[in-house]
């Protein structure tokens, strides 16, 4: 069987560990998907934000871009977008990045399909077990939001191809973002440290019970596990392929989670019965009543004195005026139909009028992302 | 299900269908020398023949015409092809019997 080398893992999303190596063909084909992505990310982008910088237009926006202002966000970059695109830099590396998200599923499926017998091999294999559970619900109702959205321009949406976890962490994972970034993660950017530090934002040395809504598959919570080791874990989603991947590779890494098919924002978990709740790179895939929702939902389940770390990319607020126009940009080319609505909501503000004490917001990286909301119940 | 439609990033239409196809070629042309260096990473491994070898082969004879014959109709398809003002059956012919 082809086995990819276990060593080149990136964390990335919920196709966390590669399983099964594609061939030669599929490989290379992604590969040079993450060379040329991290160029025009980096090199590319990076020219077009000095040309920005270097247009007075785009230099007198900057100045005053972080201040609050009654103008609605989508005026304000609707103006930035059109300084933009008077660099030709700009305009091409919003192309590659289009191509880029279409190539990665154009390649990454069939190179999966070849794979096929190997995938079912690998998945096959006998595991010790971990001491998880999964537990699925076919009756749950799952919002036409989520299952009518190609989310990423990926073909079938979440549970639309079931060997997207070999296309993924065999492919799209480690061989394209792990080099070019995608989105609010930056070319070259180390995503699986990125989580690491995301979940060392928790302002305790230890917790008990850790919860995580929206989790994806594994991700999270392997880095959550790696940092508080004796902590109970419970994670959940609405997409049964990926609660399915995320249980069978939290078994394989020997890691105890609980993984139930739930609504964020109805856990069914008893109120007060968490010490911490973890939330990665969710708000960014729904509408802001359910983000507003989820918020309520963790701060009901949360004991008091409970703890809330949440990371997504940044508001528009936090970044210059470029970015906010690269982070915009994903809502009407990269299938993220709420990534423009959830980017103008300062959350540290909901969070508040929520219930939460001592809430924070801060970027921990260069260009905004990771970007993280802490905030507690109050004792 | 819902997925957004292309936009002419570079503001033209056409101008974005030739970048994509110059992208993909560039994308075939890596895919193919990953190919050559993973071959001639095995031969030299199972000692069919060194990348030394290669190196230092100079065609000749047979072996030389052919790639004369290869590189000229390349640079004749990808350079000519934009200047190319019309073709006949006698200039189809002739083509054929030089590619022979």
């Amino acid at each position: 069987m082809a086995q990819a080398d276990q060593s080149g893992t990136t964390n990335f999303g919920p196709f966390a560990r590669p399983s099964v190596a594609l061939a030669q063909r599929g490989r290379s084909g992604m590969e040079f998907l993450g060379s040329l992505q991290k160029y025009v990310a980096g090199t590319v982008r990076g020219r077009a934000r000095a040309e920005f910088a270097a247009d007075p237009d785009g230099a007198a926006l900057a100045k005053t871009w972080a201040d609050r202002s009654d103008q609605p966000w989508s005026e304000r970059i609707a103006t930035a977008r059109s300084i933009a695109e008077r660099s030709k830099a700009y305009r091409y590396e919003r192309l590659i990045q289009r191509y880029v998200a279409e190539e990665v599923y154009i390649r990454s499926v069939p190179a999966a399909e070849l794979r096929r017998a190997e995938a079912i091999a690998f998945d096959s294999q006998p595991v010790a077990p971990a001491g998880g559970t999964l537990e699925l619900d076919p009756t749950i109702e799952v919002p036409a939001w989520l299952s009518r959205t190609e989310w990423h321009l990926m073909p079938g949406g979440w549970d639309g191809y079931d060997l997207m976890g070999i296309a993924g962490g065999s492919g799209i994972g480690p061989l394209v973002f792990r080099h070019g970034g995608y989105a609010a993660v930056e070319a070259g950017d180390n995503i699986a440290q990125q989580r690491i530090d995301v979940v060392r934002s928790f302002p305790k040395k230890s917790y008990a019970r850790i919860y995580e809504p929206g989790c994806g598959g594994a991700g999270t919570m392997s880095c959550v596990h790696q940092v508080f080791p004796d902590a109970e874990l419970v994670a959940s989603d609405l997409s049964p392929y990926l609660l399915k991947k995320g249980h069978a590779l939290a078994e394989r890494l020997g890691i105890p989670v609980h993984f139930k098919q739930r609504d964020c924002r109805e856990t069914r978990e008893p109120a007060d019965s968490f010490d911490g709740v973890i939330m990665y790179a969710l708000q960014h895939e729904m509408p802001v009543d359910a983000c507003v929702d989820s918020f309520r939902e963790a701060f009901r389940i949360l004991k008091p004195g409970g703890d809330l770390v949440m990371n997504d990319p940044p508001p528009f607020s936090a970044v210059d005026p470029l970015q906010a126009v690269v982070l915009d940009w994903d809502t009407r080319n990269r299938g993220e139909p709420f990534f423009t609505a959830t980017r103008e909501i300062d959350w540290p503000d909901v969070l508040r009028d929520i219930g939460f004490v001592d809430v924070a917001g801060f970027s921990l990286g260069k260009f905004g992302y990771p970007y993280v909301v802490r905030g507690s119940k109050p004792a | 299900m819902v997925k957004p439609a292309r936009q002419p990033y570079t503001g033209d239409e056409m101008m974005d269908n030739v970048i994509r196809m110059n992208t993909e070629l560039m994308s075939e042309l890596w895919i193919l020398r990953d190919r050559v260096t993973l071959l001639e990473h095995l031969l030299q491994e199972q000692g069919v023949i060194s990348r030394k070898t290669l190196d230092d082969m100079v065609p000749s004879g047979d072996l030389a015409k052919e790639l004369n014959r290869e590189r000229d109709s390349l640079v004749e398809k990808v350079v000519g092809g934009a200047w190319m003002q019309g073709y006949s059956v006698e200039s189809l012919v002739a083509k054929a019997r030089r590619d022979d």
